[in-house]
């Protein structure tokens, strides 16, 4: 299990920075600042302007420039002594930062930044500032730093991804066939809070022929009908780490042709997680799922076939073809599957973590693929 | 409405455009990209890379690009007519949008691009498909657009800010001296989502010495007697925001609370009757300071307000160097805040500006701010 220590992350990040001849890394996104400053800075997402930067050199210390609003927050919560404030309006966190970069004679070095983060007028802004320097693109060394979970992030995502699932099932048993598809949203949103959920990330909910939308918002218009299907991909955040499950919900009179295909997917599906162990390489479980597909005769038009998850989304490992590193102990991720038959979607994610010799669903101990199913009311 | 070709927001921005002479504006941002091409693709927040883009020319054909998997999305909404997808992590939406500026023949024109949006990574990406071009921000073409709002859009607002205020009212009456902040904070989460909301997009909170920390999250601890605590709270209402602060006094009132809140009450009144149609924004705020030095309470605020819509700050700010006047249905967040002696007080209630002068969305029965109290 990894150092939790304080400032230990920080750490995680010197061997990468030091095969790559980087001699800073300046986190600017809300997740990497949260991860490596240990404070979190709720503006940092609604209110993008307002930057908050962690600047970690290889051979000196370390320096945290937030916004002035922010000082309380940070002052009480991160590890690091050197915390500087700008006043919103006044002065540019771009400027303190190129400050920052000359008193630690970083000017002319090596310099790693998010730039899939960095906005272009601050990036422009950057560069005037330090002309002499080389900005390259690090957000590999943070995804990768990030993609080995500690015991503690395993615990929460394990409790995230668990009652989430809860949450769901909860709501089907109170729902009824002619109920909206916002009743079952909002049943399952507000179960997510009496779980512990403060927000939730995304919901996902779609029946019938919306189903095939991906992202298909749930409608207070649309009832749930008799014989139908639902696409459910949901996810909130608990003390910062995300949940992502995905479902088919069968409704009311069993349908034969949704039960068929999801068994279909759900084949592929414990297939493909039986793949998943240290070792394991994304393209190969890419490739594995896709040869399963084919044998189940359902369509297959994926780009990734699951993602890390953490305080992000989507983090490492990626289950892309153009991924070939192999799966290692502690990676936490999504593997998730859909498949799109004749207008309607079908769906299934849920968390993994690679344990020492193979894996384990966390979101369901005891996996169970049956599709959840809104019962009809028998009079 | 979809694949009609047509939008009342595209024709008032290329009123702007005109102004500002740009041939083309591109929006990527979620709430630019939802406003103009009606299109919600949810994921553009959560998976930043995966750009959208709605690409719109002073006299050319619009085009949108999105990812494919958005495809269904995008058809069912966008108004748009050319639609183009492309294959994440096999495909660039940068090299897309170059397509259509080429096919257009825009290459040699004036471009605007959310330069504050844009990522440096995407941003050099252009550049280096398109060395000879220049690219300029056109944040404020969008911003000056968006901050005047639509009827439905005030509805929407309004409604948001009714249920937000009325899910902390709700849960005031519920909770008591000893309940947990986050017992607290839940059942005003809930009732968020029963009235209609689809997102906690914040709710800070804190109690005590809590109190002094502006993003402060609840925590499980009780809220004490004889103390106050303060809220910063707003969610998502069909894609638009509300943002409302409160201060609470718990148990038996605290008579130093009480009359710094009293205090903090008449500046904060002072500032929202400032909204006048045609004043300069930062009169607001300087209202808003010489009221503060009158009732003798500290003033260290950089604004005094922000507009309000599909994202928590737009135009207007109300900060001390924006002096572009007030218009009629801007709406906007007005709010105020002081810290005494360790301890922070807030405030924040949405404002219409009229021709009859400010209306204050959040309490249409009447304006009379006041603290609550948990008992």
């Amino acid at each position: 299990m990894l150092d939790e220590t304080r400032g230990a992350r920080y750490e995680r990040c010197k061997p990468y920075m030091e095969q790559q001849g980087l001699d800073v890394l300046v986190a600017i996104s809300p997740e990497n600042v949260l991860y490596f400053a240990e404070t979190y800075i709720q503006t940092q997402t609604s209110i993008r302007e307002r930057l908050a930067i962690t600047v970690m050199p290889l051979a000196s210390e370390p320096a945290i420039i937030a916004c002035k609003i922010e000082e309380p927050t940070v002052e009480a919560e991160t590890w690091i002594s050197d915390r500087r404030y700008f006043v919103e309006l006044q002065c540019s966190p771009i400027a303190m930062l190129a400050d920052v970069i000359k008193e630690k004679h970083l000017e002319n070095r090596r310099i790693g930044i998010e730039l899939n983060y960095l906005m272009a007028t601050y990036y422009q802004e950057l560069i005037t500032l330090l002309p002499n320097a080389e900005f390259v693109q690090c957000a590999r060394i943070f995804d990768q730093v990030r993609a080995i979970k500690e015991l503690r992030e395993i615990k929460q995502l394990s409790y995230a991804g668990l009652n989430t699932v809860r949450a769901m099932e909860a709501a089907v048993r109170m729902s009824r066939v002619g109920d909206s598809e916002n009743d079952l949203a909002v049943r399952i949103i507000k179960n997510m809070f009496d779980n512990g959920c403060q927000a939730i990330e995304f919901m996902c909910l779609g029946s019938g022929r919306r189903s095939e939308m991906a992202h298909c918002s749930p409608s207070p218009d649309v009832r749930l009908e008799d014989g139908s299907v639902i696409h459910i991909d949901y996810g909130g955040r608990f003390n910062h780490y995300n949940s992502d499950i995905a479902r088919g919900i069968l409704i009311g009179k069993p349908n034969e042709k949704h039960l068929d295909v999801y068994k279909r997917l759900t084949n592929c599906y414990v297939r493909g997680i039986e793949q998943l162990r240290p070792g394991a390489r994304a393209c190969d479980i890419y490739q594995f799922t896709k040869e399963q597909f084919e044998k189940e005769k359902i369509p297959f038009t994926m780009s990734l076939v699951g993602h890390g998850l953490g305080i992000g989304v989507h983090e490492l490992p990626m289950l892309v073809p153009s991924e070939t590193k192999g799966l290692e102990e502690d990676m936490m991720l999504c593997y998730e599957l859909r498949t799109i038959v004749d207008g309607h979607r079908y769906h299934i994610e849920d968390l993994i973590h690679i344990t020492e010799k193979g894996c384990e669903v966390l979101s369901q101990p005891k996996l169970d693929t049956t599709m959840p199913w809104i019962q009809p009311d028998l009079f | 409405m979809k694949d009609s070709g047509v939008s009342l927001r595209y024709d008032k921005l290329k009123q702007e455009m005109k102004k500002q002479n740009f041939d083309v504006v591109i929006a990527i941002s979620p709430e630019n990209v939802l406003y103009f091409s009606e299109t919600y693709i949810q994921t553009q927040k959560s998976i930043r890379d995966r750009l959208a883009i709605a690409v719109l020319p002073l006299e050319q054909d619009p085009a949108m690009i999105a990812c494919v998997i958005e495809e269904p999305t995008v058809e069912n909404e966008c108004w748009i007519k050319d639609r183009r997808y492309y294959f994440e992590f096999r495909e660039s939406p940068i090299q897309f949008l170059v397509d259509v500026l080429t096919e257009r023949g825009l290459l040699n024109k004036r471009i605007g691009i959310e330069m504050d949006y844009l990522s440096a990574a995407y941003y050099r990406e252009l550049m280096q498909r398109l060395p000879n071009v220049k690219i300029e921000s056109c944040l404020h073409t969008f911003n000056v657009v968006r901050s005047i709002k639509e009827e439905r859009e005030i509805e929407i607002l309004q409604h948001a800010a009714l249920v937000t205020r009325d899910a902390y009212t709700e849960a005031i009456s519920e909770v008591g001296v000893g309940s947990l902040e986050t017992d607290f904070s839940k059942r005003i989460a809930k009732k968020m989502i029963d009235g209609g909301c689809t997102s906690i997009e914040f709710l800070v909170m804190g109690t005590g010495d809590r109190s002094i920390l502006v993003h402060g999250l609840p925590e499980n601890l009780p809220m004490a007697n004889h103390t106050h605590g303060r809220i910063d709270f707003g969610g998502l209402f069909d894609h638009y925001n509300s943002d409302v602060a409160r201060t609470f006094i718990i148990g038996e009132p605290n008579a130093k609370h009480v009359d710094v809140f009293d205090r903090m009450m008449e500046v904060y009144v002072a500032a929202v009757e400032a909204c006048q149609l045609g004043a300069p924004a930062n009169s607001v705020y300087f209202t808003a300071k010489a009221m503060s030095e009158k009732m003798g309470l500290p003033f260290n605020r950089v604004h005094s307000g922000h507009g309000l819509g599909l994202s928590v700050h737009e135009y207007p700010m109300l900060a001390p160097g924006n002096e572009t006047p007030l218009e009629e249905n801007m709406v906007m967040c007005v709010e105020h805040a002081v810290h005494v002696d360790g301890f922070r007080y807030h405030i924040e209630d949405l404002v219409r500006i009229t021709p009859h002068g400010p209306v204050v969305l959040s309490a249409p029965e009447g304006f009379h701010p006041t603290y609550q109290i948990i008992k």
